[in-house]
């Protein structure tokens, strides 16, 4: 028995009786460890949780004028969207066609621009007779005038490559470049982000000062900050010619930055963790189950902040 | 709903009925996940926040439900980030002192219980313990109320308490 206990049976005793020892403790009279003492340990146990339970109880059933209140002061700021997503990404859709087929600008040394906007995917014909395939958001460059000399495609952004048979050039980019042997194969180069997968024939991807052939079903790929990866799969296109993106085992931020071209949106990523792996594919065509699929996989909240500015958080 | 007429979430008012019908209901859901009646009351907010951000797309018939899985989702991400949070926190803490507060888990049927209790109680006591606990009197101004003595108060309060913990057994 602690002393404390002890003063309370002793001043207490020639008043209270033992049945309203309960009534003191749920006022705080008698504190739990002084009913600890006077009940069994199960009964103890019990009470706790009968007190907790009580006053849950009283909540749970409370008024929420307040909470409507705070509510009110939350959203007083907030005017009610007109616009839903979808609306939004089809003036999205309607302002690309403007540039679905590719916007051509010749520019002063007579080079030929393609350029994609966002949606769908760009198709163009090179001057050889090769088929290129411009993701969104992706610029390519060449000179036709100087082909034979100066067989060179810049890409930034992703683009898939079908080479007529026996021609051969060079795609470079920021990261690297690639040889082609007569191939069909794609590349993707961003800022920090480079890859290369080959789907047919025989490519030569050289990045830095370093060399890799790459046959039918392999990869390569290197994001700054991590190792280069060397990678396989199965498939004979890129997904993302058959209305779907696909990733695997990527930071987060390389998908986020996919939706951003492919549905002309913005994220505000400051509250979550970019670096985060994500696996997976979004759908091209829909942004409600595009971001439901990606982001509801990490657990990641979306909420459209104004228009097409959309915030991540946990 | 009655009216055929096509009720709008984006209308202030419509948006508080619904706030009115089906804020406790969630808070209650809320709390039987969190146990925590302020998170609880936390994510309410956010949920309703939602609801009005999206009022456009969200139709007047579906929207208990919406409100229901939002709830979910929310509670399910700060799940997560709490889940960091604690992982933090015990990382980080020092010697651990000796007031661990016991975590008692509320269950949805003991809360379904409880009250079922109360409301069963013999008279004599339920009016006492309704007095002191919704009413927030003090065993004094009871005893005044009901012209008994301070002594019989605390009795009838204590008696209830037996009541309820036999009543309640031991979940």
């Amino acid at each position: 028995m602690s002393c404390h206990n002890n003063k309370y049976m002793e001043n207490q005793e020639a008043h209270i009786t033992s049945e309203r020892y309960l009534a003191h403790w749920l006022e705080g009279e008698l504190t739990d460890s002084q009913l600890e003492e006077l009940v069994s340990q199960k009964d103890f146990n019990a009470y706790l949780k009968l007190r907790r339970g009580i006053e849950i109880n009283e909540k749970l059933n409370g008024p929420t004028d307040q909470c409507f209140e705070k509510l009110n002061h939350r959203i007083a700021g907030l005017q009610p969207k007109i616009r839903t997503l979808n609306t939004t990404w089809f003036v999205g859709v309607a302002a690309s066609i403007l540039t679905l087929f590719g916007m051509f600008m010749f520019l002063d040394s007579d080079q030929l621009v393609v350029e994609s906007g966002y949606g769908t995917a760009t198709p163009h014909e090179l001057i050889d007779g090769s088929e290129v395939t411009l993701n969104s958001k992706s610029t390519i460059a060449y000179t036709p005038k100087q082909w034979i000399e100066n067989k060179t495609v810049d890409l930034n952004g992703e683009a898939y490559f079908k080479v007529a048979k026996g021609k051969t050039f060079t795609v470079r980019t920021a990261n690297g470049s690639v040889t082609v042997l007569g191939t069909q194969f794609n590349v993707k180069s961003t800022d920090d982000f480079f890859e290369v997968v080959c789907y047919h024939g025989k490519v030569s991807v050289k990045i830095a000062d370093t060399e890799h052939i790459l046959l039918p079903t392999q990869s390569i790929r290197k994001i700054t900050g991590y190792k280069l990866e060397p990678n396989t799969f199965k498939g004979v296109n890129p997904t993302w010619l058959d209305g779907e993106s696909t990733f695997k085992s990527v930071p987060i931020k390389y998908v986020i930055t996919a939706l951003e071209d492919k549905y002309d949106i913005k994220f505000n990523t400051q509250e979550i963790d970019e670096t985060t792996i994500f696996s997976g594919g979004f759908p091209h065509g829909n942004l409600d189950i595009a971001l439901t699929t990606v982001f509801d996989a990490l657990d990641i909240s979306y909420t459209e902040k104004e228009n097409r500015n959309i915030k991540l958080r946990y | 709903m009655m009216s055929g007429r096509k009720q709008n979430i984006c209308d202030s008012k419509t948006f508080e009925v619904i706030f009115k019908t089906y804020a406790k209901d969630i808070r209650s859901f809320l709390f039987f996940k969190t146990q925590d009646i302020q998170a609880a009351e936390d994510i309410l907010q956010d949920v309703f926040v939602k609801l009005w951000n999206n009022c456009s797309n969200v139709s007047f018939d579906k929207v208990k439900s919406y409100l229901y899985s939002i709830a979910n989702n929310v509670f399910l991400n700060q799940v997560k980030h709490l889940k960091v949070v604690q992982n933090y926190k015990q990382h980080h803490k020092k010697e651990s002192t000796n007031e661990s507060p016991e975590f008692i888990l509320l269950e949805k049927e003991f809360l379904e219980k409880l009250e079922i209790t109360i409301a069963r109680l013999p008279e004599k006591q339920r009016e006492v313990f309704l007095l002191s606990r919704i009413e927030k009197k003090k065993y004094k101004e009871i005893a005044v109320q009901l012209n008994i003595s301070v002594k019989a108060v605390e009795k009838r309060m204590h008696q209830a308490l037996v009541t309820m913990r036999q009543e309640i057994g031991n979940i």
